[in-house]
């Protein structure tokens, strides 16, 4: 079976769970018997130059996609999974790995919201987050709401110091909006050229192309959700554009695979999505900690590591911390990522006064996150709305107590964890404090956790996919109208079966 | 004649390094020695040392004729013994002339003088005592930091021995009849304030920004017109630090200099004179009144560029509280550094108002917090073990005593579990 999955960033260059979650899934299908992936990706245009000193070969399909679309767009693509990252060594026979150049970036970064806010002559020292997590200012006196649309983000990108990444449409006025459209025809005219059975799509940016190969093919159409506008506007001012495009194409797919109850719900209710056709997997970790060197005398570390976003729930973090710190002095906080509210998060902490015993990383790499893990001692993710939240179980896996928030979707699978409102924070301040004073308390989450985690794995994660795919195979094949998931609970027997 | 006050500001400060999360406990290093080391070798040869040529050679054309006045800073003082020690021979060849006075100031360019009444006190006296040692003068005049300056700050600066202070001529505080006259202070009538004149020392800023801007000409002429108005003193600061900024011409700015103070010289309106000159000659004409902060920042006056949002207010709430630790860990390396972080400039970086500075070595004032609390956060845990071994050096035989049999309890348990692991 061949599987054409339009993905996202790839590792080690991610900023968000998405590409992890993508990096798993690849992977685990390719540990599949008779799986093949192409994995179509987009690329920021940026990096051209080094793309093309790196990928031989590749300047022959510039050429023949550049002819197809009258040299619109350009298309990369590695001719073999040779040259895939390194990451995927693993799976390499049964994966072909494409770059395809646009554009498209999900996450924002504080800079750039910085320029926004120039731009609009606000002044970002006076923006702050009200009590439900609005961007608010003040002029004349009065408070007022700044919203920010994703087209003002790619407008601001163009005229500062970031790779400009429409260049190859060679109009600098372009939104998101067309660039998805743009996506969805490079994909579509990519998709000639290889042979497949199922389309596997990642979140709205690429729902789109997803709809676009399955009008071209007929080929079924997954789409996997592992966000939704509701998430990531943290349950205020939903986008309706993106809102649009998600619904399009959750109506347009023959499944909807969604990565937690919670997130399964927002689908069937907020999208109203037929639940026959929406099942969840869960996602899964695959993380290779590094040994802990905690120190036992010097202070404790408390850490946060996401996105600064409202969805992530930074503030509650820092209101937390900031009531611990009144009881505790022989603790630190820190707070890893980058966001649109990270320069906020910052000036509040030297607004509370505790800037000295509350951090700042900036965004980490991959080996950053190994060692910050690797000096945690609790791990907290407050997340306002966590579709699933794979950055736990990592530090799990690591040996490190969590705390999370019952908003998430890992919450539904992780027991070994305490669990608290991501709003209250007095209950956070609690949960923190108990597992700093009371060492068995955090040695009992650790040494459980560690094992409980163990068995959450991408390969079982694939094999769900799999059989998803192979329900809507059968269905067409036959014709029939049925559930997706009917035969979920085959799972052992297919574990079995393949010898995993 | 009317009398003209050249002030020339010397100040350097130690680089800093990007010290983030995971250096806290692991890394002792916040300054970047080659940095600050190669940075005033090269200013010192390329500007330095040719403003002092010139300054010579006016000193030897007019002797005692040409008289100005310098602020130089302790830590300026300090790198410069350090990494150019010619410029501080300098420094005594220049007092040989008696051409020059000497002011006072805080030792580490700091705003103790706004938070910390005991370090401001320290400070000031450190920097009166490098300047006996090095340069072999005593300051009778102050200048704080940035010309911040308050009713307060230059009464205990009397206190220290200052009959005279440099301000800001700008403000409330000042008479009717501007800047160009002697004031004292309200709080101590003996102590006279001399007040910048802002706008002359702006032109002369700007012209050796940009030398192409005003001719020497213009500006003398510029002077003379002052001069037909009823001010007697005109006081000029200029700064080293801002005068070698963006412009590539800082080659022609002695020169520039030296040309402008000629034309002056000849116009026969001025007469040249030190701060403490100027100061005893005149009779005070009124009161200068600075209840609230006054600093010679261009434009606002005010404490905004080193003050002005809640990062930089924590960062200097948190420095001054390590004052305490400093203090009771009685460790002269650590007090260094402590001193050092309490330059100015730091606060500076901070700020959110888009100020220009060459050697800031982050890209947003947050970076700028991030790092300088990090450095803080590691600091403090430096002071505190080296309080717990102060305690330890301290304790009395019993304590002693107590403390090495609960070790040995512990050693001989540490012992059994090792042997019964073994097994």
């Amino acid at each position: 079976m061949k599987v054409l999955m339009l993905g996202w960033e790839f590792p080690p260059h991610i900023s968000g769970g998405l590409g992890t979650a993508c990096h798993g899934i690849v992977k685990g299908l390719g540990r599949i018997p008779d799986t093949k992936v192409i994995f179509v990706v987009p690329k920021v245009f940026g990096d051209e130059r080094v793309r093309n000193t790196k990928f031989a070969g590749a300047d022959k399909f510039l050429e023949r996609h550049a002819k197809i679309l009258d040299r619109e767009v350009k298309i990369e693509v590695q001719g073999d999974s040779a040259s895939a990252p390194q990451p995927f060594d693993k799976v390499k026979d049964r994966l072909i790995y494409i770059e395809a150049a646009s554009s498209l970036h999900p996450y924002i970064q504080a800079e750039q919201i910085e320029r926004i806010l120039i731009n609009r002559n606000i002044d970002p020292a006076k923006v702050y987050f009200d009590e439900k997590g609005r961007m608010m200012t003040t002029v004349n006196g009065k408070s007022k709401e700044i919203s920010i649309a994703i087209s003002d983000i790619q407008d601001a990108d163009n005229d500062g110091n970031q790779p400009v990444k429409f260049e190859f449409t060679g109009r600098y006025t372009s939104n998101l909006y067309t660039e998805t459209d743009m996506y969805a025809r490079v994909a579509a005219e990519l998709s000639k050229h290889y042979d497949f059975d199922v389309i596997h799509a990642h979140d709205w940016l690429t729902y789109e192309a997803g709809v676009a190969i399955k009008e071209q093919t007929g080929k079924p159409l997954v789409v996997h959700v592992h966000a939704t506008e509701f998430d990531r506007s943290g349950g205020n001012y939903v986008n309706d554009r993106v809102f649009k495009i998600e619904k399009h194409g959750m109506k347009e797919a023959d499944a909807v695979v969604t990565v937690s109850n919670l997130t399964r719900d927002t689908v069937v209710k907020k999208y109203d999505i037929d639940p026959d056709k929406v099942q969840t997997v869960y996602n899964a970790v695959d993380f290779k900690p590094i040994r802990r060197v905690t120190n036992k005398k010097g202070p404790k570390l408390i850490t946060f590591l996401g996105r600064i976003t409202r969805q992530k729930g930074p503030e509650y973090f820092l209101r937390a911390a900031y009531k611990v710190l009144q009881e505790l002095d022989d603790i630190r906080f820190v707070m890893a990522g980058n966001g649109d509210m990270y320069h906020a998060m910052i000036r509040e902490t030297a607004r509370l006064g505790i800037a000295d015993k509350f951090h700042f990383t900036d965004f980490l790499d991959r080996d950053g996150v190994r060692k910050l893990f690797s000096i945690t001692d609790v791990f907290v993710m407050p997340s306002v709305s966590e579709p699933f939240g794979i950055v736990p179980l990592e530090a799990v896996r690591s040996g490190i107590p969590v705390i999370i928030s019952r908003q998430s979707g890992v919450s539904e699978i992780l027991d070994n964890a305490i669990k608290v409102d991501y709003w209250d924070d007095n209950a956070m301040a609690n949960a923190i404090y108990s597992l700093v004073k009371y060492p068995t308390l955090a040695k009992h989450l650790s040494r459980n956790g560690k094992e409980e985690v163990s068995k959450i794995k991408w390969d079982f994660t694939a094999i769900d996919i799999r059989n998803i795919y192979e329900e809507l195979l059968d269905m067409r094949n036959d014709s029939q109208t049925g559930t997706i998931g009917e035969n979920f609970d085959n799972r052992n027997i297919l574990i079995k079966r393949q010898g995993i | 004649m009317k009398t003209i006050c050249f002030n020339f500001n010397i100040h350097r400060a130690y680089r800093l390094k990007k010290y983030d999360f995971f250096d806290i406990g692991h890394n002792n290093f916040y300054f970047d020695e080659l940095g600050t080391q190669t940075g005033a070798e090269k200013k010192n040869s390329e500007f330095v040392l040719p403003m002092f040529d010139m300054v010579e050679s006016l000193t030897e054309k007019y002797g005692s004729k040409f008289k100005f006045s310098v602020t130089v800073s302790g830590i300026a003082l300090s790198i410069q013994e350090k990494y150019c020690p010619e410029i501080i021979k300098r420094y005594q060849n220049l007092v040989e002339t008696g051409c020059v006075e000497f002011v006072g100031m805080p030792y580490n360019h700091s705003l103790c003088a706004l938070t910390d009444e005991e370090e401001f006190v320290r400070q000031v006296k450190k920097h009166k005592s490098v300047l006996q040692r090095l340069i072999g003068v005593t300051p009778t005049t102050f200048r704080n930091t940035e010309l911040i300056y308050t009713d307060k700050i230059g009464k205990a600066a009397y206190d220290l021995g200052f009959d005279t202070v440099l301000a800001e001529g700008v403000g409330p505080g000042l008479d009717s009849r501007g800047a160009g006259f002697l004031y004292f202070n309200p709080l101590q009538p003996r102590q006279h304030v001399i007040t910048r004149n802002v706008s002359i020392s702006r032109i002369l800023h700007d012209s050796l920004k940009d030398i192409s801007l005003f001719t020497p000409e213009y500006f003398a002429n510029k002077l003379c017109e002052i001069s037909l108005e009823e001010d007697e003193i005109i006081y000029m600061g200029i700064s080293f630090e801002h005068m070698d900024g963006s412009s590539g011409n800082r080659k022609q700015v002695p020169a520039f200099l030296k040309e402008t103070i000629e034309k002056v010289m000849e116009s026969g309106t001025f007469k040249f004179r030190t701060m403490s000159e100027a100061s005893h000659k005149y009779e005070p004409v009124a009161p200068y009144h600075a209840s609230q902060p006054v600093s010679g920042m261009k434009r606002k006056h005010d404490l905004s560029p080193w003050q002005g949002n809640e990062l930089q207010k924590e960062a200097l709430r948190k420095i001054t509280a390590l004052g305490k630790l400093v203090k009771a860990s009685d460790n002269e390396i650590l007090a260094d550094i402590w001193e050092r972080l309490q330059c100015s400039d730091y606060f500076y970086f901070m700020s959110t108002d888009k100020l220009d500075y060459k050697t800031n070595p982050f890209k947003t004032p947050y970076d700028a917090f991030i790092s300088y609390m990090n450095i803080i956060d590691d600091l403090t845990r430096r002071l505190d073990q080296s309080i717990e071994k102060n305690k330890a050096a301290n304790m009395t035989d019993q304590q002693i005593k107590d403390v090495i049999s609960l070790y040995e309890k512990e050693i001989v348990s540490l012992r059994r579990k090792l042997a019964g692991k073994g097994k």
